[in-house]
């Protein structure tokens, strides 16, 4: 069994801030730069109590080209997060299931902090033609 | 850290068949005339002892319509299996899992094994439904 109040206690410990939205979910944000120039939001939902689920998306970003193409080429050359198009933008969303005994730092480390990394690094690298 | 031998010995206890190809990959395949009318293989890889790979492909299965559309609907309602269309036109379905720090053998079997070899099967069987022909089938 997993909780909210875990999973943002292994985020401070990552030390990412974090905020709670309106349906109380935990709302973490990436800051634009140089790699990618618009905000992506983070929203993370645990439900039932072993469920972690991400879903992130851009802020104000309109990616030049066909979106289902360019999520289509995400999900084919990326193990994770899944691209998918909502009302015409990309979105990035991922989901673990924690049913079972896994480690704290399992959680922390791999569940969170690499999600977390992997949808920055798969808006950087949406329009890109190859990456490393 | 991830093994082969761990990973053949979870699917000897779910009692699903496999074989192991030239590529060190091992191949969990599926035949249900009545369930889904293709052969469905999944091939699991063990990358580096901490990364574990499951791809899904529907043999000779090729509907008709924008396959990326279809894709999409499909992570739309579920994005795992996370479903793409490859390069030769093939409907994928995959997932993945990095095991750089310690899980139980149970998570691995149950949390990991066992959904990512069940639940690509269901996705195959739906990839061609809209949301309201599946909600209709949910509630037959």
């Amino acid at each position: 069994m997993i909780t909210k109040d875990q999973i943002r206690d292994y985020l401070d410990k990552l030390r990412l801030s974090t905020r709670l939205d309106n349906d109380g979910d935990i709302v973490f944000s990436f800051n634009p730069d140089d790699d990618f120039g618009y905000p992506v939001v983070v929203t993370i939902v645990v439900e039932n109590g072993f469920r972690v689920s991400f879903m992130a998306g851009a802020v104000g970003y309109e990616p030049a080209g066909d979106p289902l193409f360019l999520a289509n080429r995400n999900n084919a050359r990326r193990n994770y997060p899944t691209a998918v198009v909502r009302d015409g933008h990309v979105r990035m969303e991922y989901s673990v299931v924690l049913r079972e005994e896994v480690s704290d730092d399992y959680i922390m480390h791999t569940v969170l902090g690499q999600t977390l990394s992997s949808i920055w690094s798969a808006y950087v690298d949406l329009e890109k033609e190859t990456v490393k | 850290m991830i093994t082969r031998d761990f990973i053949k010995e979870c699917l000897e206890i779910l009692d699903l068949k496999y074989s192991e190809l030239d590529d060190g990959c091992i191949a969990v395949s599926f035949y249900d005339q009545d369930f889904f009318p293709y052969q469905v293989v999944t091939y699991i890889r063990v990358i580096r002892d901490e990364l574990l790979t499951f791809s899904t492909q529907a043999l000779d299965y090729h509907p008709e319509g924008d396959l990326m559309a279809m894709a999409n609907r499909h992570n739309c309602r579920s994005h795992s299996p996370s479903c793409y269309i490859d390069s030769d036109g093939d409907i994928m379905m995959d997932r993945a899992f990095v095991f750089e720090h310690e899980v139980s053998p149970h998570y691995i079997l149950n949390d990991v094994i066992r959904p990512s070899i069940y639940l690509p099967l269901e996705s195959f069987v739906n990839f061609e439904l809209t949301d309201s022909e599946i909600e209709e089938k949910m509630r037959k």
